[in-house]
C-alpha cells in the first residue's frame, strides 16, 4: 500500500512527540525535561477541548432523537432539559450571580448520588440472583473455585455478634493475599505487557489510529 | 430542615424509587431517572471543564498582559480549536494532526508508566518474596514465608502463561497448544479464578453498601417525618 | 487491383498473387500442360463444341452473374477469365444449337429403363472426346449428338487418340483442363440451369470443379484417366480429394472391398475418397440420385456413366463438371420422384441415337482402352448396368443424405437439372467413362497408361507438386465426416465451416426445467422462505409480567433489605466489629502508621477518583482516613481527574465534617484544585508541574499563593499522596505515574473492596509501591476502630456484616440446588443415552 506524504507527516508527528515523553522516563535532561513538560501540559488543555466534543456530540445525538420516534424522544427531551437546567444552574453559582451558592453540591447530593447508588444497589441483588444460579449454567472445576471463593470472602469479611473465629478471618487473610495476589500481580503484569506493546506499535508508526 | 434540603431529599427519594423499579423490569421511569442522570453529568462536565481548564488556562492568559503567557498559550489554542472540527465530519481533517500528537504522547505516557510503575516493580517484588534477609528483619516466618512466595511466584508465571495463546497445529492438524503449556495454564485459571472471585466479593461489598445508604437514607427521611 | 478470394480459406488475395498469402493454396487453377503442349488458356483451337460451350457460358454469365450475388470472388474470378478468353463468340453461338442437340441426346431421361449402348458404329468418333477425358485437358464436346455428328465435327480431342492428349489438352474443355472456367452450358441447359438457382451452383460446385489452384497444371495435363484413377487408389485422401467432392472421392474409400467387382479402379477410388454424408452435398443431381434411392430395377447405366461419375478431376476440372456428366443416371434414378424440365424421353432417345452412332464409329485402332472390353466405350456400349455403377448406386444408397444435393453445374456439358433419379447421359456410356481414375495432380501412378505416355516431369516441377488430398488426410480417420460445402468440400476430419445445427437436423430442446434432487429442492426452499421473511418482523411472543426469574429476584431483594433493614431500625442488632491487628488488615494498619507519622499542618494531596454510586463504600472508607488526618490538622489538597471529581471531594469533606464533627473549610483547612483532564497524561503533568496544570482552585483563586501550598512546586512537596478511588484502573495509573515523582513521599490507596486484588500487589511489592491501603467497609471500620473513631462505616457495619452473611447463604443454597439439579439431571441423561 502505497503512504502518502500526509500520513508520513502524521506518523511523524505522533512519534516525535511521544519518544520526547517517553524519553523523559528514562533520561533527566532538563531540556527534555522542559519540552516534556510542555507537551503535557498542550496534552491536558487538547483534552478538554476533546471532552467538549464529546459532549457537544452527545447533546447534537439526542437533538436529533428529537425528531425520531416519540419514546426515545421523549428521554432525549428530558435529557437536554437536565443538561441545560444544571448548566445554567452550575454557570450562575461559578459566577456568584444572585448569591448562589451550593446548588452544584445540591445537585451532586440528591441527583446524581441518588441514581447513581441506587443502580449499585440493584446491582446488590442482582449479583446474589446470578450467582445463586451460576452452577445451573456452568457446573465446572473454574466455577465452582470462583464460587467457593467468592463465598468464603464474604463470610470471611463478616463478623458474627460476640463471636470470632480467627481461624476463618485468617484463612480469608491468606486466601487474599497469597493466591489472589498471585492471580493479581499476573494480571497487571499482563496488562502492562500489553500497554508496552500497543503503545510501542503506536511510537513505531504501525500503528496509526489517528487516521492517514 | 431547610427548603432546598427537603426539596431535595424527596428528589432524591422520587430517583431512588424510579430506580429500584428496575427490579421489577425495565420501564419507562428507570430510563427517565436515567436520563436525567446523564444530562446532569454532562452539564457538570461541561462546567468542570470551562472552570478548571478552559478559563483559567486559556482564556485568562490573554487578559494577563504578559506577552509571555500568549506564547505558551497560543499553541494549545490554535490546536483546541483544530480539535473542535472532528465534531463535523467535513472539516474533521483539520484536527487529524491533532489527534497525531495526543496519540503519541498517550503511547507514550502508557509505555513510560507501564514500564516504570507495573513491569520492573513487579517483577522485582515478585523476585524479593523469596529475601529471606528482609523476612527476617520483618520477624516474619521463613518458611511459611517462602512457600507463600512460592505459590505467588508459580501463580503469576502460571497466570501469564494462561493469557499466552499462541497456538500451532499438531501433526494430527489439531490446533491447539503444547501439552505443558496448556497445563501450566490450568493451574494459572486457578489463580486467576480466585482473584476474580475476590473481587466479585468486593463489588457484592460495595453494592451492598449502595444498598444499605440508600435504604438508611429512606428510614431517616421516614423516622425524620414521624418523629416529631 | 482486383481482389481474389482463396479458395481454401477464403480470404482476400490480390489479383497477381498465385497463391494464397494466408494458406498457400493456389488461388489460380494449374492447367497441366504436357511438353510441348499449347497452355491451357489457349483457346484458339477451341472445337466448335467447346466454342459452343464458352458461348453458352459467357450467355450465361450474365444473369448468372446477376445472380450469383453471394457467389466466391473465387468462382467469379473463375467466370472472368474464363470470359476473358479468346473463344470468338461467333463461334460459340454457332455451336450452341450443335451443343443443345448433343447433349440433349446424351441427356439420360427417367423414362428411359434400359441401359443404353452406345452403337459400336460411334464408338469411333466418341472415343476420340471420351478418350480425351482421360485426360486433364480434355473437353468434352458439347454437342455430341450420335449420328447427327458429322465426321467432320466430331472435334479432334475426340478423334484423336488418347496418347495424343497433351496436344489435345489445349482444346479440352476447360473443366476438364482445369481452367478457371465456370462450365459453360447450351442454351438449353443454360435455361434449365436458370431454373436451378445459380447462386447453388456457384456456391456448391464441387471442389474437384472449383479448386483448380492446387494442382499444377503440368501435371494435371500429364495424367490420363487411368492413371489419374491409379492415382486417386493410391491417395484417396490426398490434396486432390481436397478438391473433390465427396461423392467422387468417397466412393472408393467406403468400398474397397467392392473394388474386387468390375468397378474401374478410378470408380473404386473415388468411392473410397468421398464421404457418404458430403458427397451428397455436392454431388450432381444426377449423381446424387443414384445412391439415395437405390433401385434394383434400375437400369443398367453405361460404365461410362458410372465411371464419369467416378471420375476424379483435378482442381483444373473442378468447378467444371460436364453437363453430360451430370446427366449420368441410372434407371435406379429414373424411379426417384423428382422431376425434371427437361423431357427424359427426347433425351433418351438422343442419347441412344447418339451412342448408337458412337458405335458405328468406333476405330478400331483405338487403343484398347477406348475399343477394349473394358473401355469406357465398351461399357458404356454395354447393355448392362456397370458393377461401378451398380456399386455406386449401393454405395449412395447407403449414405445419408444430409443435403438436397445442388442442382447440376451449369458446365458445358451440362444437360440439365434434372434432379434425383435421372440422368441426362445415355445409360450405354463408354467404358472408358466408368473407369476413368483419379485424376491426382498430387501423385503420380505408377500404372502404365496403355497408349498414354506418361508424363514426364521435371524435378523441380515434380517438388511444387502439391500434396494429394489423399496424401494430407491419409492418417485421419476415416469415420470422420466429410465436409459437404465450400472450398473445403469433400475433405474429412476439418473443423466444420457451419455448425451441425445449421444442416437438416433438428436442434436439439434442452428442457429448462431443472432437474435438482429433492433435498437441494428443500435446502432451496428454506432459503427462499428465508429470505423472504427477512424484513418480517417476527411476533414477539408475550412476555409474562411476572416470570419466575422476577420473583426469585423480588425474593432475593426483600431477604436482603429486610436483613439490613432490623440493624438500621433496631439497635439491637449489632454485629461485632472487626478489629485490626497487625497480622489481619495489614494495609489497613500500615496506613494508620503512615498519617501518625506525618506531622501536622502538612499538605496532603487527596485525589478523589470515585464514581457517584460507589459514595457510599468509598465515603466510608476514606472518611476513615480524612477523618484521622483531620484530626492530624494537616491541609487537605483535594484533586480529581473525573469531571464529578471535584464535587465529591466537596462531598466528601462535608460528610467527614458532620459525621465526625469537624470545622474543615476551604481554603483554611483544605482547597479544591479541580478537574486534570488529560488521564494519564494530565496526572504526570500535575505530578511534575502541578502549579502550571492547575493553577487555581475551585473557587476561583490562586491556589499555589495558598500559604500550605507556596512551598510545592511538584508531587514530592506533599507530605503525603493519598488516592481514593474505587477503579483499579485509575488507582494504577496514580501509582506508576508517581512512581518516579514521590522520591520517597507515601503513597496511601484508599480502594473499594472490588479493587483490593489489583491495588494489593503493589502494596505486597518489596519495596513498598504503597505504602498502606485501607480497602473496603471493612477496612474502614478496622480503621476506625484502631485510633477509637466511629465513622459511618461503623455505623453501618452491622447492616453490612448480615448483608454479607445472608448473601452469602443465598448463593450457596441456590448454588447447591441448581448444582444438585443440573447433577442429578446429567446423571439422568447420562443414563438415557446408556439405555
Amino acid at each position: 500500500m502505497k503512504l502518502g506524504i500526509k500520513t508520513y507527516f502524521l506518523a511523524a508527528l505522533a512519534i516525535g512527540s511521544g519518544l520526547i515523553v517517553l524519553l523523559g522516563y528514562f533520561v533527566d535532561f532538563p531540556l527534555l525535561a522542559d519540552l516534556r513538560a510542555t507537551f503535557l501540559f498542550w496534552t491536558v488543555v487538547l483534552a478538554s477541548f476533546l471532552l467538549l466534543v464529546g459532549a457537544f456530540n452527545l447533546l447534537r445525538t439526542h437533538l436529533r432523537k428529537l425528531k425520531g420516534p416519540q419514546p426515545a424522544g421523549i428521554y432525549s427531551l428530558v435529557l437536554l432539559l437536565s443538561f441545560f437546567a444544571t448548566l445554567i444552574a452550575l454557570s450562575i453559582e461559578q459566577f456568584g450571580l444572585f448569591g448562589a451558592s451550593g446548588w452544584s453540591l445540591w445537585t451532586m447530593r440528591y441527583i446524581v448520588n441518588p441514581v447513581e447508588s441506587s443502580l449499585m444497589a440493584v446491582l446488590a441483588v442482582v449479583l446474589v440472583y446470578s450467582l445463586a444460579r451460576l452452577l445451573q449454567r456452568r457446573l465446572d472445576t473454574f466455577s465452582v473455585i470462583f464460587l467457593a471463593t467468592t463465598v468464603f470472602v464474604l463470610i470471611g469479611a463478616a463478623t458474627f455478634p460476640d463471636l470470632e473465629i480467627p481461624a476463618l478471618r485468617a484463612a480469608r487473610d491468606w486466601l487474599v493475599q497469597v493466591p489472589a495476589v498471585a492471580g493479581g500481580r499476573g494480571i497487571l503484569l499482563g496488562v502492562g505487557l500489553g500497554a508496552v506493546a500497543a503503545g510501542l506499535r503506536v511510537l513505531m508508526g504501525a500503528d496509526r489510529p489517528y487516521g492517514g | 430542615m431547610a427548603l432546598s434540603d427537603l426539596l431535595g431529599v424527596f428528589t432524591g427519594l422520587l430517583l431512588t424509587l424510579f430506580v429500584f423499579s428496575y427490579l421489577l423490569g425495565d420501564n419507562a421511569l428507570f430510563r427517565i431517572a436515567i436520563h436525567i442522570f446523564i444530562g446532569v453529568v454532562t452539564a457538570y462536565l461541561v462546567v468542570m471543564i470551562c472552570v478548571s481548564v478552559i478559563w483559567p488556562q486559556v482564556i485568562l492568559p490573554f487578559f494577563s498582559g504578559d506577552p509571555n503567557q500568549w506564547v505558551v498559550i497560543i499553541v494549545p489554542l490554535v490546536m483546541g480549536l483544530l480539535l473542535l472540527t472532528k465534531a463535523w465530519r467535513r472539516f474533521s481533517g483539520l484536527g487529524t494532526p491533532v489527534a497525531a500528537f495526543l496519540v503519541g504522547v498517550g503511547a507514550a505516557v502508557a509505555v513510560g508508566g507501564a514500564v516504570t510503575g507495573t513491569i520492573f516493580p513487579q517483577s522485582l517484588a515478585t523476585i524479593n518474596l523469596f529475601d529471606l534477609r528482609a523476612i527476617q528483619a520483618a520477624n516474619q516466618n521463613v518458611p511459611w514465608e517462602v512457600m507463600n512466595g512460592g505459590i505467588v511466584l508459580v501463580g503469576v508465571v502460571s497466570s501469564l502463561i494462561y493469557f499466552h495463546f499462541g497456538v500451532r497445529a499438531s501433526s494430527s492438524g489439531v490446533v491447539e497448544r503444547a501439552a505443558w503449556i496448556e497445563a501450566i495454564a490450568r493451574l494459572g485459571q486457578v489463580f486467576i479464578a480466585i482473584a476474580f472471585g475476590v473481587t466479585l466479593a468486593g463489588v457484592y461489598s460495595a453494592a451492598l453498601a449502595a444498598l444499605i445508604e440508600r435504604w438508611q437514607f429512606i428510614v431517616n427521611l421516614i423516622f425524620s417525618f414521624l418523629q416529631p | 487491383m482486383a481482389e481474389v478470394r482463396c479458395p481454401m480459406c477464403g480470404k482476400p488475395n490480390t489479383d497477381d498473387l498465385e497463391a494464397c498469402q494466408f494458406c498457400e493454396a493456389r488461388l489460380k487453377p494449374l492447367i497441366i500442360n504436357q511438353p510441348g503442349d499449347q497452355p491451357a488458356s489457349s483457346q484458339g483451337d477451341l472445337s466448335d463444341w467447346l466454342s459452343s460451350f464458352q458461348a453458352g457460358q459467357s450467355e450465361q454469365s450474365q444473369p448468372a452473374e446477376d445472380r450469383s450475388t453471394g457467389e466466391p470472388d473465387w468462382l467469379s474470378g473463375m467466370r472472368m477469365d474464363y470470359h476473358s478468353s479468346d473463344v470468338p463468340d461467333d463461334e460459340m453461338s454457332s455451336a450452341e444449337q450443335g451443343d443443345s442437340d448433343w447433349l440433349t441426346r446424351l441427356g439420360i431421361s427417367e423414362s428411359q429403363s434400359e441401359s443404353t449402348e452406345l452403337p459400336a458404329a460411334t464408338s469411333g468418333s466418341l472415343s476420340d472426346w471420351l478418350s480425351d477425358l482421360r485426360t486433364e485437358d480434355q473437353r468434352l464436346p458439347p454437342d455430341m449428338s450420335g449420328d447427327d455428328i458429322p465426321e467432320s465435327e466430331i472435334p479432334e480431342w475426340l478423334a484423336s487418340p488418347v496418347t495424343s492428349s497433351v496436344e489435345e489438352s489445349q482444346e479440352l474443355p476447360e473443366w476438364l483442363s482445369g481452367a478457371e472456367m465456370t462450365p459453360q452450358t447450351p442454351d438449353r441447359q443454360a435455361s434449365e440451369a436458370e431454373a436451378a438457382p445459380a447462386g447453388d451452383f456457384d456456391t456448391e460446385l464441387p471442389d474437384w470443379l472449383s479448386e483448380p489452384a492446387a494442382e499444377t497444371p503440368a501435371e494435371a495435363a500429364s495424367q490420363t484417366p487411368d492413371r489419374q484413377a491409379s492415382e486417386a487408389e493410391a491417395a484417396p485422401t490426398g490434396d486432390f480429394d481436397a478438391e473433390l467432392p465427396d461423392w467422387l472421392s468417397e466412393p472408393a474409400a467406403e468400398t474397397p472391398a467392392e473394388g474386387a467387382s468390375q468397378t474401374p479402379e478410378w470408380q473404386a477410388s473415388e468411392r473410397e475418397a468421398a464421404p457418404a454424408g458430403d458427397f451428397r452435398a455436392e454431388l450432381p443431381d444426377w449423381l446424387s440420385e443414384i445412391g439415395a434411392e437405390p433401385d434394383e430395377k434400375a437400369p443398367q447405366t453405361p460404365d461410362w456413366q458410372a465411371s464419369e461419375a467416378e471420375i476424379t478431376l483435378e482442381g483444373e476440372f473442378a468447378g467444371e463438371l460436364p453437363e453430360w456428366f451430370e446427366e449420368t443416371k441410372t434407371e435406379a434414378a429414373q424411379s426417384r420422384p423428382q422431376a425434371s424440365d427437361l423431357q427424359a424421353d427426347e433425351l433418351d432417345q438422343d442419347m441412344k441415337e447418339w451412342l448408337a452412332g458412337l458405335e458405328e464409329t468406333v476405330d478400331e485402332d483405338l487403343p484398347p482402352i477406348i475399343t477394349g472390353e473394358e473401355s469406357p466405350v465398351s461399357q458404356i456400349l454395354s447393355a448392362e448396368e456397370p458393377d461401378w455403377l451398380r456399386e455406386l448406386e449401393e454405395t449412395f444408397s447407403e449414405m445419408p443424405v444430409t443435403e438436397t444435393p445442388p442442382p447440376a453445374p451449369a458446365g458445358p456439358f451440362a444437360f440439365s437439372d434434372l434432379g434425383e433419379g435421372e440422368s441426362d447421359l445415355p445409360a450405354d456410356l463408354p467404358d472408358w467413362f466408368s473407369s476413368s481414375e483419379s485424376l491426382d495432380a498430387g501423385s503420380q501412378t505408377e500404372e502404365p497408361e496403355i497408349g498414354l505416355s506418361p508424363a514426364d516431369l521435371p524435378g523441380w516441377l515434380e517438388a511444387m507438386r502439391p500434396m494429394a488430398a489423399g496424401e494430407i488426410f491419409a492418417g485421419q480417420e476415416s469415420d470422420a465426416p466429410a465436409e459437404g460445402a465450400g472450398p473445403l468440400a469433400g475433405l474429412q476430419g476439418v473443423l466444420p465451416a457451419e455448425p451441425d445445427i445449421a444442416y437438416s437436423r433438428k436442434p436439439p430442446v434442452y428442457s429448462i426445467k431443472l432437474h435438482a434432487p429433492e433435498l437441494q429442492k428443500a435446502h432451496a426452499e428454506l432459503l427462499h422462505h428465508l429470505v423472504e421473511t427477512e424484513n418480517e418482523a417476527s411476533p414477539i411472543p408475550g412476555r409474562p409480567v411476572i416470570a419466575p426469574q422476577h420473583i426469585l429476584r423480588i425474593l432475593i431483594a426483600l431477604a436482603l433489605i429486610l436483613s439490613i433493614l432490623a440493624p438500621l431500625i433496631s439497635s439491637s442488632v449489632q454485629m461485632a466489629l472487626p478489629k485490626m491487628t497487625v497480622d489481619s488488615f495489614v494495609g489497613e494498619y500500615n496506613a494508620r502508621q503512615v498519617v501518625d507519622s506525618l506531622p501536622s499542618g502538612r499538605p496532603v494531596l487527596v485525589v478523589v477518583d470515585y464514581q457517584p454510586g460507589f459514595s457510599a463504600e468509598m465515603q466510608s472508607a476514606a472518611g476513615a482516613v480524612i477523618d484521622h488526618l483531620m484530626i492530624k490538622g494537616a491541609f487537605l489538597t483535594l484533586v480529581s481527574t473525573t469531571p464529578t471529581g471535584p464535587i465529591q471531594a466537596e462531598n466528601l469533606v462535608q460528610h467527614v465534617n458532620q459525621i465526625s464533627n469537624h470545622q474543615y473549610r476551604s481554603p483554611m483547612h483544605y482547597t479544591n484544585l479541580g478537574f486534570i483532564p488529560g488521564g494519564l497524561a494530565g496526572i504526570l503533568s500535575f505530578v511534575h508541574n502541578p502549579r502550571q496544570t492547575l493553577p487555581s482552585t475551585m473557587d476561583g483563586e490562586l491556589a499555589w499563593d495558598l500559604p500550605n501550598l507556596q512551598a510545592v512546586t511538584t508531587i514530592a512537596n506533599f507530605a503525603m499522596v493519598m488516592v481514593v478511588t474505587e477503579n483499579p484502573e485509575l488507582g494504577r495509573a496514580w501509582i506508576e505515574q508517581t512512581h518516579t515523582g514521590l522520591h520517597g513521599i507515601p503513597l496511601l490507596m484508599v480502594t473499594s473492596a472490588q479493587a483490593e486484588p489489583l491495588i494489593r500487589p503493589y502494596f505486597q511489592s518489596n519495596p513498598r509501591q504503597v505504602a498502606g491501603m485501607v480497602s473496603g467497609i471493612a477496612g474502614a471500620v478496622a480503621y476506625e476502630s484502631s485510633f477509637g473513631r466511629r465513622g459511618s462505616a461503623s455505623q453501618s457495619w452491622s447492616a453490612f456484616s448480615i448483608g454479607l452473611l445472608v448473601a452469602s447463604l443465598l448463593i450457596v443454597l441456590g448454588g447447591a440446588v441448581n448444582g444438585t439439579s443440573l447433577l442429578v439431571g446429567r446423571s439422568k441423561d447420562d443414563s438415557g443415552s446408556e439405555g
